[in-house]
């Protein structure tokens, strides 16, 4: 990341790649901030951006915050070095707990799946790590209700699985 | 207990999610088993497993966790803190979880992490001993496996009497699974009275141990010495050790060194050969009996210490 940050400068700005989201919405960036995603990385490497990337699976407003976590984490990068780092840290650390905050079922795994796909994996720790904090510490029901997970089991199985995972349950 | 409500006593009340059909779509359960592991690894076993256990789509991901960590504190009754006998069914949980969910886990996915901290009960000791030392020689890739040994009751409520009760449950304990400590990388060790080779036969077996806390662990009065040598050592920590003097004679990786109160009147270590010791935490309740220490000559053989930082308290 650092080394096509660089890159880009050396380029006056760098050159700029056209993302397209799932509904046909556009996105300009410039290659350092596309390359946090490994997928695009790769992409720009074998030189197959010309004509825009077209990202099938990501809605425009997912690639919306995708666009903007990764347009601050460039910045990051780019600043390596610079004596201004220390203060674009704080904000950067500001930055990716609100978002993560904010972010609530069904956002948040859409996000996840975007992450994924896109190969971004700090935004992928940290959408998982938000989907973990939410799920420590609940009872199985209280993890139902945040879910919405569903009960498949018959009843007849359901004894069965509190039978195995007896320490589980509190009978 | 705490997170171990039914899963269905509610299956007719539907909850408020669920009569607003907006919510029900159900995006954690379809997410790819590789990002379901991903979230899963990341809480305490226990809560992983019981997540799993909700639903068809998931129920086989609690086979294919990569981490183990269990604690008796996931099962601590709902009122927030546990008596005495409230240890008992939490320890037999963790036990029964150990031993339930090491055997049947998938044994072709790597295991990297396993700790489980646990009371001092021999029975349920040997339940997670067994299953520990069945995991290690069955699974492969372990980089991590860690023990934390707690007291049954407060330290404050410990008679000399309770703590040698205490060393003894450890021996024996020790002696029947000599196997899992045997490929343990971790070790938290606390409220003990131990005999006099007690502690060098336990540093000489945990071959592969990187980290070890020693939190009051006592030998017999008869015991002023403990030598430790141990080539993979990385991290040594001893809380009121009630010795004059430990000698680290050969520790060839060790690079932390926390060592806190002692009671005798000169210097309690003696350096060897710790040619990567560098960084080094004395704390002491001085008393008047007690010589100064003085720091250059007391470090004069540790190379990395060159410029000790003293932080005193009264």
């Amino acid at each position: 990341m650092a080394a096509a940050a660089a890159e880009a400068t050396i380029d006056g700005g760098g050159k700029m790649i056209i993302l397209i989201s799932a509904d046909g919405k556009r996105f300009e960036v410039t290659e350092a901030v596309a390359s946090q995603s490994q997928l695009i990385s790769n992409m720009i490497e074998d030189d197959c951006t010309e004509n825009g990337v077209r990202l099938p699976n990501v809605d425009g407003d997912i690639l919306t915050m995708v666009v903007d976590y990764c347009n601050m984490h460039a910045g990051d990068a780019a600043a390596d070095g610079d004596t201004t780092k220390a203060s674009s840290t704080e904000e950067l650390k500001k930055f990716d707990a609100e978002l993560v905050q904010a972010l609530e079922n069904p956002v948040l795994f859409k996000l996840i799946l975007a992450a994924n796909f896109l190969n971004i994996k700090s935004l992928l720790d940290m959408t998982c790590q938000r989907v973990a904090d939410m799920m420590s510490g609940k009872t199985p029901e209280q993890m139902r209700e945040t879910f919405s997970i569903e009960n498949d089991f018959t009843p007849e199985e359901e004894a069965a699985i509190r039978q195995e995972n007896a320490w589980a349950f509190d009978d | 207990m705490k997170n171990k409500k039914g899963s269905c006593h509610n299956r007719n009340k539907k909850s408020a999610a669920h009569n607003n059909p907006q919510l029900v779509v159900d995006r954690f359960t379809k997410l790819p088993d590789d990002l379901l592991l991903n979230i899963l690894d990341r809480v305490n076993t226990p809560d992983a497993v019981r997540t799993c256990l909700l639903s068809k789509r998931t129920i086989h991901l609690s086979h294919m966790l990569s981490r183990f960590q269990i604690s008796v504190d996931s099962f601590v009754p709902d009122c927030g803190y546990a008596t005495l006998k409230d240890t008992i069914p939490m320890n037999a949980a963790v036990a029964d979880a150990t031993d339930s969910i090491l055997n049947f886990r998938r044994q072709d996915i790597p295991l990297c992490h396993l700790s489980v901290c646990f009371y001092l009960k021999y029975y349920d000791c040997l339940t997670i001993g067994k299953a520990v030392a069945r995991a290690m020689a069955t699974n492969n890739l372990l980089d991590s496996v860690e023990f934390i040994i707690l007291p049954e009751k407060k330290p404050e409520h410990y008679s000399t009497y309770d703590l040698r009760h205490n060393g003894k449950q450890l021996m024996r304990f020790f002696g029947a699974c000599t196997d899992a400590f045997a490929g343990l990388t971790r070790l938290y060790l606390r409220n003990l009275k131990l005999g006099e080779t007690d502690i060098p036969n336990i540093i000489a077996t945990c071959k592969l141990l990187e980290y070890l806390r020693l939190s009051f662990c006592e030998t017999e009065d008869s015991v002023l010495q403990l030598q430790v040598e141990h080539p993979r050592l990385v991290e040594l920590d001893i809380y009121h050790a009630s010795l004059e003097l430990v000698e680290l004679n050969y520790l060839p990786n060790l690079k932390h060194l926390d060592f806190s109160l002692w009671v005798c009147p000169h210097e309690p270590l003696s350096f060897g050969n710790v040619p990567l010791l560098s960084s080094l935490s004395l704390t002491n309740v001085a008393m008047r009996y007690q010589e100064v220490i003085r720091l250059s000559h007391f470090l004069a053989n540790v190379p990395n210490i060159s410029r000790p930082v003293p932080q005193l308290r009264k």
